[in-house]
């Protein structure tokens, strides 16, 4: 594994301008891919991490809008801001145009899976010709070489009968099915990164377990990377290589997978999973967090969490921190954005605790970010 | 045949008692509904439904008190069941006996009424609030419906139980919108209670949350139960959430019950190979368990028409060999393994030696079970010159006919519908399980 | 916002501006912050007040019951003369030219028609006829739709059978036949403009119909309706308090718009002799007779034909700026 990252994310901002205000979807998060490794983007609903894998593809639309950050893939910068003559922010030369991002980075270097297969695929046209024209579009192959080409993936990719079942379409197939369509589709033009968003959120586990082994023999056969955003920890247990923890628009921790649950470092993740039942074992008390993921148009101030966290201080009130390395295991950095981690030395362990009930309404006190 | 019926460590009645029940759906409706065309037969038209059968001779009862976890896959039928229950949707067979009265059977005003002992709790808490109107007057409702207090009275009671599921008295006033997923479930949480009922069925109340609201909901609907003496039939997908708030588990699959024993029972000793399968399925949140996964293969048969005997035999890693064959258990896992890969025709093109290397390790099994399968290889085989196209859809389909024909129907799993009460390892509770290998 | 589900997680109180994103005072700040819809909304508002201010003084029992009233107001404001009267021979001067011409005065601003009478309080007076007359039938296809397919499409089976196919049997009239019909058979052969109302409404019926039991068809499946039902809630009450408030959106929209057409079909009529008999203005009618002194004086055609057209844009601009604020879709 080369020690350059296939996808590197710099501080990423994506923000929606509404009505009710400016929400602030994504705030300011970094991480990488290498090669050949499966990265799981964890969190809630309203974390953001669904907006965070659209702004890697430039697939945020209007009133949404990346404000910020730099994301470079293999070298190439697909977006970068830098400051113009007269003081505000502009698109860098060297970013690619919407243009290069669609021919050549979507589908063909970068590929999505969706998370519901009934939206994702056209009803009206059959499944082989939507694949087939997915292949030609991407990789320069004449019709009947990428009918072959689709053929040879349905079957690839798990689905019994592919010549047959190329003529059929999406409402004859199931979900399960549907969702190896996807894969396929995904798979088709052999890209270096697909961005997994909740592909199996919505499958039975039966199949769930079937599509994740199916995950696992291509990812290894063709050592495609995966970004696999997901709120089941279990599937990130089960599949990920490294995970990044998400809470109201920010990385709050981010490890090797059997760091992050055998030696949590940031409340919410440890919180997170204290409240979840297990298949494996009866859990009698269910700790649940107390409060709501309040909305990210007004985040409360300093660390976002402070208001449900069980271990905040006032100091946590008045301190954002930002992911820092608080451990390392197997040659990766485990970070943690929370002070009461030396590393901080903000003078945690000296600030008395954070007394106030979680204030769940969206105007906290201080109600803007900073310190 | 027996039934899981337990009579229950205290020997009381049970709240209820489902027999037989069936709910079997009409798939056309309208005018010319029933009608086909059929070109093999003469005249060309066909009258007769085809019958969606959704819950097929569901037995069991629930206790007082008690939570029954009802775990399935989509397509189960453990929705359906819940609503037939509270007829919401017409048994087509079978009887509901509820405190001694056969819900099956009331009228549309007694029924009516009796809807004040059993309530539901909805999946989507989007769209089981009118968005139209209050949550004060949702929560009211039931009681209008049943003339329960007067205005004023069950304003009160409307605010008390707002409280009591966790919400402040004073959003009264507020439509649903204005609140999160979870405090929608709570409201629906409200609403059920303000009748008084004795009983909740719980159609998936948490899938829709997030897992720390979930938490929080559970929470609440634990202690609710507490302090009202509530019992609650609770379907849910979700095995790690059954787990934790069960007193015992049903397990369904394609319209039948096929496990049912406590908690602790079914998930440390489960005793059905479909049981087996879903709990080898759930990814663990421990990354040092990752193991086998995908144990299930081929998909969920149409409920149109299900499989005959053990509606699980299509897909069964147990399937149980004909007893003539007197095959010996590899014999028999190569024969299977075959007959399936037929039959999902997930078979690349292959010779007749390919074929034998492939499934058999080179070697057929002996006797009469050698011979058929002989003869499917050579319907099977592609000769990678001649491959005549045209035939070979035929042949596959004769291949598989003969093969399914010669094994999996004669199979007892196909042939008799399992019902076994066995002893449990946890627990008093009989352990129900609706399988041949009990035998 | 698509970041998903929508978060309040509020246990003190949700903020008021999520509260005001529904009801009414939203739905009309939207509709006034688009311009078209806006103007629509002046328009609509001006006929209405009109066509009200002009029932009072001549009441709408007259139109409809042929009795004489007062025109009180007529004959007060020097700005208007009696509608009807025509002036004795020489009193009055037919085929004044409005105003703005050489030969127009202000006491006619309009001009005058061919029986002398002053245009001006002619299409004054004449607005109420189109707009209550639209309004009315449009009414009436509106509850007789929404009752005829609010039952359908709940109940379902055959009730929805036999219903739709005898909504589908009107549909297939036109409302001409039907107020032929209604004229001949009822009044024994004087039309009225009762009938023209009355037959209009009821070919509307089945479009309404047709609309409602398209949106009741996808509510009976919503949770909130079964909730209902397990609660114990009568059926007749689940059709009044829950589906009919909430499929009453998308026909809303159409009615403002059907309003439009309502006016038109109703100048035809008159236009063909059906409708408002004379000496009640009405613009269909003016326009009518107006056909006749093309050549003589273009100015009698113009005027009612402009009304109409202003009238029915009005409505429409409404209606569309109405469909625009009412669409979940566009509401975040």
């Amino acid at each position: 594994m080369s020690s350059e990252p296939l996808l590197r994310v710099e501080n990423l901002k994506t923000q929606f301008f509404t009505d009710a205000g400016t929400v602030r979807a994504v705030d300011g998060i970094s991480f990488e891919v290498h090669e050949g490794e499966i990265v799981g983007l964890v969190g809630e609903s309203g974390a953001g991490k669904s907006v965070a894998s659209m702004s890697l593809l430039r697939l945020v639309e209007n009133p949404g809008e990346i404000v910020a950050g730099e994301i470079t893939y293999k070298g190439e910068t697909i977006f970068g801001l830098e400051e113009g003559s007269d003081g505000d922010l502009r698109e860098r030369e060297d970013m690619l145009s919407n243009e290069a991002v669609r021919d050549r980075i979507r589908g063909n270097e970068i590929a999505v899976i969706f998370q519901d297969p009934m939206e994702s695929l056209n009803p009206v046209f059959t499944v082989g010709g939507q694949l087939r024209e997915f292949i030609e579009l991407n990789r320069d192959l004449s019709g009947a070489e990428a009918k072959e080409e689709a053929i040879e993936m349905l079957r690839e990719v798990g689905i019994p009968d592919p010549e047959e079942r190329y003529e059929e379409y999406p409402h004859q197939f199931s979900g399960g099915m549907r969702q190896r369509v996807l894969i396929a589709m995904a798979l088709a033009c052999e890209p270096n990164l697909i961005i997994a968003d909740e592909p199996t959120t919505a499958l039975d586990v039966t199949v769930e377990g079937q599509i994740i082994d199916l995950v696992d023999d291509l990812q290894e056969k063709y050592n495609t990377s995966f970004i696999w955003v997901t709120h089941d920890m279990g599937v990130v247990a089960e599949i990920c290589d490294r995970v990044n923890v998400m809470y109201l628009g920010e990385i709050i921790e981010q490890a090797p997978v059997d760091e992050l649950f055998h030696d949590t470092k940031h409340p919410y993740t440890q919180a997170l999973l204290n409240s979840m039942p297990r298949p494996d074992r009866t859990v009698e008390e269910l700790e649940p967090i107390e409060g709501v993921m309040p909305e990210a148009i007004s985040p409360p101030s300093g660390c976002r969490f402070h208001p449900r966290c069980p271990d905040a201080r006032e100091v946590c009130q008045r301190v954002h921190p930002e992911p820092k390395e608080v451990a390392r295991a197997d040659g990766h950095p485990h970070n943690a954005a929370c002070v009461k981690h030396d590393v901080f030395d903000v003078g945690y362990d000296e600030s008395p605790p954070f007394e106030e009930e979680p204030q769940l309404t969206a105007g906290t006190p201080g109600g803007e970010d900073g310190e | 045949m027996s039934s899981p019926v337990g009579s229950g460590a205290t020997g009381e009645e049970p709240l209820l008692r489902v027999r037989n029940l069936k709910k079997y759906f009409n798939q056309d409706s309208g005018l010319l509904s029933g009608i086909s065309f059929d070109s093999d037969q003469f005249p060309p038209i066909d009258v007769g439904q085809q019958r969606v059968k959704a819950v097929d001779d569901v037995d069991f009862e629930i206790r007082r008190g008690e939570t029954l976890g009802l775990v399935g896959e989509s397509g189960c039928g453990k929705s359906t069941l819940g609503r037939t229950l509270l007829r919401l949707l017409e048994p087509t067979e079978g009887t509901i006996d509820f405190k001694g009265e056969d819900l099956a059977e009331l009228s549309g005003e007694e029924l009516r009424q009796k809807r004040s002992e059993i309530q539901m709790i909805f999946q989507d808490p989007q769209a089981s609030l009118d968005p139209r109107m209050k949550i004060g007057q949702i929560v009211e409702e039931p009681m209008r419906a049943h003339g329960m207090l007067d205005d004023e009275g069950r304003e009160q009671r409307a605010k008390m139980l707002l409280e009591k599921v966790g919400l402040d008295p004073h959003h009264y006033n507020r439509h649903p919108h204005a609140f999160s997923g979870g405090q929608r479930q709570r409201v629906n949480l409200a609403r059920a209670l303000s009748v008084d009922p004795e009983f909740i069925v719980c159609d998936e109340p948490v899938s829709a949350l997030d897992v720390s609201i979930q938490a929080q909901v559970l929470n609440t609907m634990e202690e609710l139960q507490e302090e009202f003496g509530l019992t609650y039939l609770f379907i849910a997908h979700d095995l790690s959430v059954i787990r934790h708030i069960s007193d015992r588990v049903a397990v369904m699959y394609l319209g039948n019950i096929v496990e049912l024993a406590d908690k602790e029972e079914l998930f440390e000793n489960p005793q059905h190979p479909y049981t087996r399968a879903l709990l080898d399925s759930i990814p663990v949140p421990d990354p040092r368990e990752r193991d086998a996964r995908g144990v299930l293969e081929g998909e969920v048969p149409s409920p149109v028409d299900p499989p005959s005997g053990c509606r699980f035999r299509t897909r069964c890693p147990r399937l149980i060999a004909p007893e003539e064959y007197e095959l010996t258990d590899e014999e028999w896992a190569h024969t299977r393994t075959f007959m399936r890969a037929v039959k999902r025709r997930t078979l690349e093109p292959m010779s007749a030696d390919e074929l034998r290397r492939e499934f058999f390790g080179g070697e057929l099994p002996r006797g009469e079970a050698g011979e058929i399968v002989a003869e499917a290889i050579d319907l099977l085989e592609t000769d990678p010159e001649s491959a005549a196209v045209a035939d070979d859809h035929e042949d596959w389909e004769e291949a598989r006919e003969l093969l399914l024909e010669s094994f999996a129907r004669r199979s007892i799993c196909a042939t008799e519908r399992p019902a076994y009460e066995l002893e449990p390892e946890y627990g008093t509770d009989p352990h129900f399980a609706a399988c041949h290998l009990h035998r | 916002m698509a970041i998903g589900e929508s978060q309040m997680g509020d246990e003190s109180g949700p903020s008021e501006e999520v509260e005001a994103k529904f009801g009414w005072r939203y739905t009309l700040k939207k509709v006034m912050d688009d311009a078209t819809a806006r103007w629509g909304l002046y328009i609509v508002a001006v006929v209405i007040v009109i066509s009200a201010y002009t029932m009072v003084d001549s009441n709408l029992s007259r139109i409809t019951f042929g009795m004489v009233s007062d025109f009180t107001f007529a004959e007060a404001l020097p700005i208007f003369d009696h509608p009807e009267r025509i002036p004795p021979p020489g009193e009055g001067e037919s085929h004044v030219p409005p105003a703005f011409h050489a030969d127009g005065s202000m006491a006619h601003p309009l001009g005058t028609d061919a029986d002398g009478r002053d245009y001006f309080t002619r299409i004054v007076y004449g607005a109420q006829v189109s707009v209550s007359v639209g309004i009315v039938s449009t009414l009436i296809g509106f509850v007789g739709g929404t009752i005829v397919g609010a039952v359908a499409g709940f109940y379902g089976g055959k009730i929805d059978d036999v219903l739709m196919r005898a909504v589908e049997t009107v549909y297939a009239i036109p409302p001409l036949i039907l107020i032929i019909v209604f004229t001949v058979f009822v009044s024994g052969g004087s039309p009225d403009i009762t009938y023209a109302i009355l037959g209009v409404g009821i070919t509307f019926i089945p479009v309404f119909a047709r609309i409602i039991r398209s949106e009741v068809l996808s509510i009976r499946e919503m949770d909130y309706i079964e909730a209902a039902r397990a609660s114990g809630v009568k059926n007749r009450n689940i059709i009044l308090r829950h589906v009919i408030p909430n499929s009453f959106a998308p026909v809303l929209v159409y009615a403002t718009l059907q309003i439009g057409v309502t006016i038109l079909i109703v100048a035809g009529l008159s236009f063909l002799g059906y409708g408002a008999q004379p000496p009640t203005p009405d613009w269909g009618e003016m326009l009518n007779v107006s056909h006749g002194y093309m050549h003589a004086n273009v100015w009698l055609s113009v005027w009612p034909g402009l009304a109409i057209l202003v009238t029915i844009m009005g409505f429409n601009l409404f209606g569309d700026g109405l469909q625009d604020a009412l669409d979940p879709r566009l509401k975040n």
